[in-house]
C-alpha cells in the first residue's frame, strides 16, 4: 500500500462506540492508524452485546471506551489509544475534533450526526458518516472540505416521527460490520484519490446490493450550516430535530407503546394519573440513575402544571441525545390531561 | 417514457419500480408531484433524490430509462 505512511500518520477520532463505532475501531486498528481518539459516554449493557463484538458479559456497567480501549491495547502494541468517556456535545465538539485529521461518525441519532457534520464543515476536517435502519445502510463519504458534508444531501433535519422512532434493536450485526468495513474502506481510498469529492453509498443487505451516489453542493445546506464557531455554540440541535420542548395534551398518542408518561412529582402529590404507560420518578431519582424509561423512544414529561416537568425535560434531552424528550403544557391540572377527561366523563 | 425507481429505507415498499408516462418532457418537479398525488403516504417521510449517479437539489429533465432513488436519512448506529 503506496499511501500507508499517510494512513498510519493521520490522527482519527471515532465518535460512537456502538454497533458500528466497534467494527470501524477494529478495523482502522487494522490497517494501520497508530492515533485514535474515542468519544463515548455511554456504559455497556446487555442489549449491547449481540452486535458490539468489543464487549462481553463482564463488561456489563463498565465505560465503553474505558472495554474498548482494554481491547485494543490487548490486540495491537503501537496505537496510541485517547479515551474521551463523555458524549459529544456543542460545549466539548470543537476542542476534541479539533485535534484531529478526521472524523468517523457513528452516532446513533439525529442531533449528533448534524452537530458533528456542522463542526466538521467549519474545522475542515474530512469526515465518514455510517447509519443504519432495519436492514439497510448508508455511509457517507465527505473528502471535499469546501462543503456542506451531511447538510449537502439532507438540508434540514427530518422532523417525521416515523423516522425518529424506528427500531433499532432488530439490526443484524452483519450489516453494522458491513457498514463499518464500507467506511474504512473509502477512508483508505481518500488516500488515493487526488480529487476531492463526496459520495453517498446505500447498502442493503437482503439483496447485497450497493449503490454509490455524488453529492453536489447544495444551496439550502449551505445557507443552513452555521459559518462561525460562534453561531454553531447557539445551535440547538434538539430543537432543530425533535422541535420544541413542549408539547400538548391533545397532540400525545396515549394509545402508542411506545411512550413512557413520566411523572415527576413528589410521592405525596396527588392525584395520580390512571393510565398505562405512566412511571413515577422524581427528578432526584431520575438523577441518581433510575432510567426505566429508556426502552420507550418517546418520553412526555409531565408535573403539575408543566414548569418543573419543563427543566426535566431540557435536562433528560441534554444526557439522552436519541430520545424524543417532551414537557407536557398544563401538567396534570391542564384541562385535556386524562385527569380532567375522565373527571367530566368523555 | 419509462422512470425506474429506487426507494430506500422506509420508503422501499411503498413505491413501485418504475412508472410509464405517455409523455415525454417529464422533469423531476413534475415526478415529483406525480409521486405525492399516488403515493401520498411518502409525504410523511423526509428524503433526498438523485437522478442517476448524482443527488440533485435542482428541477432536471428526465428521459426515457433514467433511474431516480428517494433516500431518507437514517440515524441507527
Amino acid at each position: 500500500m503506496e499511501n500507508y505512511q499517510d494512513i498510519s500518520n493521520s490522527k482519527v477520532l471515532i465518535i460512537g462506540v456502538g454497533g458500528i463505532g466497534c467494527p470501524v475501531l477494529e478495523q482502522l486498528a487494522k490497517v494501520g492508524v497508530s492515533k485514535i481518539g474515542l468519544v463515548d459516554g455511554d456504559i455497556v449493557s446487555e442489549s449491547n452485546l449481540n452486535r458490539q463484538f468489543l464487549f462481553s458479559v463482564n463488561d456489563i456497567g463498565s465505560a465503553k471506551v474505558d472495554v474498548a480501549k482494554k481491547y485494543i491495547d490487548n490486540q495491537f502494541n503501537d496505537i496510541e489509544l485517547e479515551v474521551y468517556n463523555q458524549f459529544l456535545t456543542l460545549e466539548n465538539a470543537i476542542e476534541i475534533i479539533r485535534a484531529y485529521d478526521f472524523v468517523f461518525d457513528c452516532t446513533d441519532n439525529f442531533p449528533s450526526r448534524y452537530m458533528i457534520s456542522d463542526a466538521c464543515t467549519l474545522l475542515k476536517k474530512p469526515l465518514f458518516m455510517g447509519a443504519v435502519n432495519g436492514l439497510e445502510g448508508q455511509v457517507f463519504q465527505f473528502s471535499n472540505i469546501d462543503s456542506s458534508f451531511y447538510r449537502d444531501v439532507f438540508p434540514t433535519p427530518p422532523n417525521s416521527r416515523d423516522i425518529l422512532t424506528c427500531n433499532q434493536s432488530n439490526v443484524p450485526p452483519e450489516l453494522t460490520n458491513k457498514i463499518g468495513t464500507l467506511m474504512v474502506s473509502n477512508f483508505i481510498k481518500h488516500f488515493d484519490s487526488i480529487n476531492e469529492y463526496n459520495l453517498f453509498i446505500n447498502y442493503q443487505l437482503e439483496k447485497n446490493e450497493i449503490y454509490q451516489f455524488d453529492i453536489l453542493a447544495n444551496q439550502k445546506g449551505y445557507e443552513n450550516t452555521p459559518k462561525t464557531i460562534g453561531q454553531f455554540l447557539k445551535s440547538n440541535y434538539q430543537i432543530q430535530c425533535f422541535g420544541n420542548t413542549t408539547i400538548n395534551w391533545q397532540e400525545i398518542d396515549l394509545d402508542n407503546h411506545d411512550i413512557c408518561i413520566l411523572d415527576i412529582r413528589e410521592k405525596h402529590e396527588g392525584p395520580a394519573l390512571t393510565i398505562n404507560q405512566v412511571l413515577r420518578l422524581t427528578f432526584d431519582e431520575i438523577q441518581t440513575g433510575n432510567d426505566d424509561f429508556l426502552n420507550k423512544n418517546e418520553i412526555y414529561v409531565v408535573c403539575d402544571f408543566g414548569n418543573r416537568s419543563l427543566n426535566v425535560a431540557h435536562y433528560l434531552r441534554s444526557v439522552f441525545p436519541n430520545k424524543m424528550v417532551f414537557s407536557v403544557l398544563g401538567g396534570v391540572n391542564d384541562a385535556f390531561s386524562p385527569l380532567n377527561l375522565k373527571q367530566h366523563g368523555s | 417514457m419509462v422512470i425506474k425507481i429506487l426507494a430506500f429505507g422506509m420508503l422501499n415498499g411503498i413505491l413501485p419500480e418504475e412508472i410509464t408516462f405517455q409523455n415525454e418532457g417529464v422533469d423531476l418537479e413534475l415526478f415529483r408531484a406525480y409521486l405525492i398525488e399516488n403515493y401520498p403516504s411518502i409525504t410523511q417521510y423526509s428524503y433526498s433524490i438523485a437522478v442517476n449517479h448524482a443527488i440533485v437539489n435542482q428541477n432536471t429533465e428526465l428521459k426515457n430509462g433514467d433511474v431516480i432513488a428517494l433516500m431518507p436519512p437514517f440515524s441507527g448506529g
